[in-house]
């Protein structure tokens, strides 16, 4: 059984009638831009890591139940629960996310791409360094749209509805988003040049 | 003898000032093509969670 070949709603279908395997598949497809939004909103890998836990228990009863709705896509209905976990987490906390530079390891530099020269790691670890610590500084409304629009793949509908703004309005954080990281990274090319 | 020194590079990130509510500058088409160049670099910053925390997912799905 060639799993990959599967679309998301047949492999829903497949775990809701008992095969694990559907479950299993959906998160090896999925986990990695789950995990790296809630990880860029809340900046904490071990927070992350509970979050998206709590998020697929979540998952897992509402499918177990027979409430999920078929005509909804599979990763922005899953993207929906895990922001409203971040928001909950946040409210109950009553702050705002702060950088934090020792969230245990950083996953970045855990990873390892073979048949890359020294310089070209360095290279990469220090954009990817930097990407981050730029979207870290956008706005809070700002970032939850483009992390919503780039990695869940979330409509601009969706996303409003889901930050209870206009439409207009999620289009409008987002342009400001990609605004911003551009003119950071206009300033930084100029901090290089001296 | 004047002795000079490399400073560390340190990204100069802006103050809040910087998000002003104002693209009138910028064109759609040019954040348009901005995006599309840094698409690769966002999926780059892709990461996983780490394997427990599947497991435990696909042991609680498995204790149902």
């Amino acid at each position: 059984m060639n799993l990959q070949s599967y679309n998301d709603q047949d492999l829903v279908k497949l775990y809701i009638t008992g095969n694990e395997n559907g479950l299993q598949e959906l998160l090896r497809r999925h986990k990695s831009k789950i995990y790296t939004s809630i990880y860029l909103l809340v900046k904490d890998q071990y927070l992350a890591e509970d979050i998206f836990q709590d998020a697929f228990i979540k998952v897992i009863n509402t499918l177990r139940s027979g409430r999920y709705n078929e005509e909804g896509k599979f990763l922005p209905w899953v993207m929906r629960i895990a922001h409203n976990l971040v928001i909950d987490y946040f409210r109950k906390e009553k702050r705002t996310p702060i950088i934090t530079s020792s969230d245990g390891m950083d996953v970045f530099n855990m990873l390892h791409f073979y048949d890359e020269s020294a310089e070209e790691k360095m290279l990469r670890d220090q954009t990817h360094k930097d990407l981050k610590a730029m979207i870290h500084l956008l706005p809070d409304e700002q970032k939850e749209v483009l992390l919503m629009r780039h990695y869940a793949d979330l409509s601009f509908k969706e996303i409003a509805d889901l930050t209870d703004v206009s439409i207009n309005t999620a289009l409008g954080r987002m342009r400001y988003a990609l605004s911003n990281l551009r003119k950071m990274l206009k300033t930084k090319e100029m901090t290089y040049k001296g | 003898m004047t002795k000079t020194s490399t400073s560390k590079t340190n990204v100069n990130l802006p103050t809040q000032n910087m998000f002003q509510s104002t693209t009138d500058n910028e064109s759609d088409a040019d954040i348009d093509l901005f995006y599309d160049q840094i698409k690769s670099k966002l999926d780059g910053l892709l990461t996983n969670p780490q394997d427990e925390t599947i497991n435990r997912i696909l042991a609680y799905s498995k204790s149902k």
